[in-house]
C-alpha cells in the first residue's frame, strides 16, 4: 500500500541558506506524526513544499501516490491544511468564511451552509458566527482557521502549530479532533513547539533543526534517549542540598545548585527511593516536582553532538532506536 | 480538570458531505470569488463612504457652488455636465482603494489558502475583476438615480440610456483592469499611491468634465481633448442629453479596450509568477 505521505531527501534552499536538508519522512494512513523543532528549523518550509506552495530544490514528495510537481491539483484535492498564520477573510463573519471556502471546494450552496453550521458547533464558535472575523479573539480565529480547513474532509491533514494561542480547553478540543481524524484513517502531520503536545498526540515524533532530521521515533523512544524524568527537589538550605547530593551520590547524573537538587529518573516510581534516601539522613524537603524533559532538554540532547564537532559521538548521543541522528 | 468533549467529535459521528465533492469550475469559482468582493465592499463602511458618499457630496457641493454661475455663462444646466463626470470619477477614484485592497489580499493568508486548494487560480483574477465591475456599475446606477433628483435627465430615449451605461461599463472595466495590474506589479502600497493617486486626480481635473474644453489655455487643449475622461464624459453627455457622439464614443472605446488589453497581458504574466512563487 502506498503511504499517505512520503518525503525522501527533500531539500529546499533560500539563497545560501539550506532550510531543508535531505529530509525523509513517511506517514501511513491513520497515523499522527509530530514535527518538533525550534524557530527556523524548517517546519513551515516542509509543510509549504508538501502543500504545493513551495517548489523544493531536490528530493521527492508523494501524497497518496501523487507528485506535487506533476500533479499539483490532485495533491491539493487530498490535503486539508491549516497554516501557521490565520488564513481567513477578516471582513466577513465565520459562517461566511466557512461557506465561502466550502463552496470553492465544490460544496453546493445548501450543503456548504449546513456544513458551516456543523463546523461552528464542533469548534464551539456558534456565538461568534455572525461577528466579523476581524473582531474575534486570537483563539477563536485559530479555531475558525482549523474549522475552515476541515470543512471538506480530506485523507491527509496538515497542521502548522495548530495550538499556538489556544487556551487549555480549546487545545483539548483540537487534540480530540486530531485523534478522531486519525481514527477515521486520516494521515496527520502537525508541527509543534510543545513536547507535551507531541507526546499526547503523535504516534511518531520527528525532531528537526536547521533543516535536518535529528531524531525520528515514538515519544517513548525519544524520552528514553533524552533521559526520562527529572525529580527536582528544593531543600531548606544550601548545606542541606549538599548533604542530599552526598546521600544520593550513588544515582547517576545528580546535580545540585543552591538549595535545589535535580535527580534524573527512569520511572516515576523511583521517586520513592529518592525520598527514602533523604529521609534516612533526616533531610527536610521544602518542595518536590517531577517533570518530563522539556523541549529544551530534548533539543539539547539531540543537537549537542552536531554543535560541538570535537566531542565524542557517545557522550549524549541518542540511542540506536533513533535513526538519522547526527548524519 | 477534564474537559468534556462534545458529542460531534466522536469518530462515529463523522459528518455529512460526500467525501470529495467535485472541484468547482472556473466560472463557478469566479462567481463565488466575485461574491466575496461584493460582500466585502458592502460590509466596509470606509469603502462605502469613500466610493459613494464622497462623490455624492461632491455632486451637491459643486452644484450649489457653480450651478448658477455656469448656467449663466453657458446656458446649459450644469448638472447635465456634472452628473456623468461624477459617475466616471467614482469608478476612477476607486482604482486606488481597489488596488491597495488587492495588494494586501494577495499577501494575506487567504490567498495562500486558495493556492493550496484544488482551484483554477485564474478564478481569483476573474472574480476580483468581475466583483469590482459589478460594484462600479452598482455605484454608477445609484449616483445616476441621485443625480436624477437634482435635475439630471435622459432625454434621448431608452437606447441612449443603454449606450450611457455601456460607456460606463467600458470605463469601469478599464478601471478594474488597471487596479488589478497595478496591484500585481507594485512592490509595496506606497508605489500604488504614488502612481495612481496623482495621475487619476490630474486626469480628472484636466478633462473637459468640470470645465468646458474652451476654458483651458489653447496649448493644453489637445491634451485635454484626448484625455479618456474627457472623451467618456463627452460621450455620456451626448448620450444623456446633447453633444457630439462619434468622436467621444469611438475614443472611449479605443482607450478602454486598449488599456484593458495591456493591463490584462501584464496582469496575467505577473499573476502566473505570483501563483508559482517559491
Ligand atoms: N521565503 C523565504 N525566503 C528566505 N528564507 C526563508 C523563507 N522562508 C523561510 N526561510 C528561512 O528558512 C528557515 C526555516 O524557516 P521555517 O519558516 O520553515 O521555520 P519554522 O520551523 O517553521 O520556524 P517557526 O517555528 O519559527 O515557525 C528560516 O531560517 C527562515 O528564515
Ligand atoms: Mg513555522
Amino acid at each position: 500500500m502506498t503511504e499517505a505521505i512520503s518525503l525522501s531527501d527533500l531539500t529546499k534552499r533560500f539563497g545560501e541558506q539550506t532550510a531543508l536538508d535531505r529530509v525523509s519522512l513517511r506517514i501511513p494512513a491513520g497515523t499522527v506524526v509530530g514535527l518538533l523543532g525550534p524557530n527556523g528549523a524548517g517546519k513551515t518550509t516542509l509543510i509549504n513544499c508538501l502543500t504545493t506552495l513551495l517548489q523544493p530544490d531536490g528530493g521527492t514528495i508523494e501524497v497518496l501516490g501523487h507528485d506535487p510537481a506533476t500533479d499539483p491539483s490532485l495533491v491539493r484535492a487530498n490535503i486539508a491544511v491549516t497554516g501557521q498564520f490565520a488564513a481567513l477573510d477578516e471582513q466577513i463573519n465565520p459562517r461566511e468564511n466557512l461557506v465561502f471556502f466550502g463552496r470553492l471546494l465544490g460544496l453546493g450552496k445548501g450543503e456548504a451552509q449546513q456544513r458551516a453550521g456543523e463546523m461552528l458547533e464542533r469548534f464551539e464558535l456558534g456565538e461568534a458566527a455572525y461577528t466579523p472575523v476581524g473582531y474575534l479573539s486570537g483563539g477563536m480565529r485559530r479555531r475558525l482557521d482549523l474549522a475552515v480547513s476541515l470543512v471538506v474532509p480530506r485523507p491527509v491533514l496538515v497542521l502548522d502549530e495548530p495550538t499556538t494561542g489556544l487556551d487549555p480547553r480549546s487545545r483539548k478540543l483540537l487534540w480530540e479532533m486530531v485523534r478522531a481524524e486519525a481514527a477515521r484513517g486520516v494521515a496527520v502531520l502537525l508541527t509543534t513547539q510543545y513536547l507535551e503536545e507531541a507526546d499526547q498526540l503523535a504516534d511518531r515524533i520527528v525532531v528537526i533543526d536547521k533543516g535536518r532530521v535529528l531524531a525520528d521515533g515514538s515519544s517513548d523512544q525519544l524520552k528514553r534517549d533524552v533521559g526520562g524524568l527529572m525529580c527536582r527537589l528544593t531543600l531548606t538550605s544550601a548545606a542541606d542540598a549538599r548533604a542530599a547530593l552526598l546521600a544520593l551520590g550513588e544515582l547517576p547524573g545528580v546535580s545540585a545548585e543552591g538549595e535545589k537538587v535535580a535527580v534524573p529518573m527512569a520511572r516515576p516510581e523511583d521517586v520513592g527511593g529518592v525520598l527514602g534516601l533523604l529521609e534516612g539522613k533526616g533531610l527536610r524537603i521544602a518542595d518536590i516536582e517531577v517533570t518530563k524533559p522539556t523541549l529544551d532538554e530534548v533539543f539539547f540532547a539531540f543537537t549537542e553532538p552536531s554543535q560541538a564537532p570535537g566531542t565524542s559521538e557517545t557522550s549524549q548521543a541518542p540511542g540506536n532506536s533513533v535513526k538519522g541522528a547526527a548524519r | 480538570m477534564t474537559v468534556q468533549s462534545p458529542g460531534p467529535l466522536a469518530p462515529t459521528a463523522s459528518p455529512s458531505p460526500s467525501p470529495s465533492p467535485d472541484p468547482t469550475t472556473l466560472a463557478g469559482a469566479s462567481v463565488i470569488i466575485a461574491g466575496r468582493v461584493i460582500r466585502q465592499f458592502v460590509r466596509n463602511r470606509m469603502m462605502l463612504i469613500v466610493t459613494i458618499a464622497f462623490p455624492l457630496l461632491q455632486l451637491f457641493m459643486l452644484l450649489a457652488a457653480f450651478s448658477v454661475l455656469v448656467q449663466d455663462t453657458q446656458g446649459v444646466d450644469y448638472v447635465r455636465r456634472l452628473a456623468p463626470l461624477i459617475v466616471l470619477t467614482t469608478a476612477f477614484s476607486s482604482i486606488l482603494t481597489t488596488a491597495i485592497a488587492l495588494w494586501s489580499d494577495i499577501r494575506s493568508g487567504v490567498f495562500n489558502r486558495l493556492r493550496a486548494m484544488p482551484l483554477d487560480m485564474r478564478a481569483y483574477v476573474f472574480g476580483r475583476i468581475g466583483g469590482d465591475f459589478v460594484r462600479i456599475m452598482g455605484v454608477a446606477v445609484l449616483v445616476t438615480l441621485v443625480a436624477h433628483t437634482v435635475g439630471f435627465r435622459f432625454s434621448n430615449g431608452p437606447l441612449a440610456v443603454l449606450g450611457f451605461f455601456g460607456i460606463v461599463a467600458l470605463f469601469g472595466m478599464m478601471c478594474s483592469a488597471l487596479a488589478v495590474a497595478v496591484a500585481l506589479v507594485a512592490q509595496h502600497p506606497g508605489i500604488i499611491v504614488r502612481y495612481v493617486q496623482m495621475p487619476t486626480l490630474v486626469m480628472t481635473l484636466m478633462s473637459s468634465g468640470y470645465v468646458p474644453l474652451e476654458a483651458f489655455p489653447g496649448w493644453i487643449q489637445p491634451v485635454v481633448s484626448v484625455n479618456p475622461v474627457s472623451l467618456a464624459a463627452g460621450a455620456l453627455a451626448g448620450l444623456s442629453h446633447e453633444g457630439a457622439l462619434t468622436v467621444p464614443v469611438l475614443g472611449t472605446v479605443a482607450w478602454t479596450l486598449g488599456v484593458t488589453a495591456v493591463c490584462t497581458v501584464v496582469a496575467t504574466r505577473r499573476f502566473a509568477l505570483l501563483v508559482k512563487r517559491g
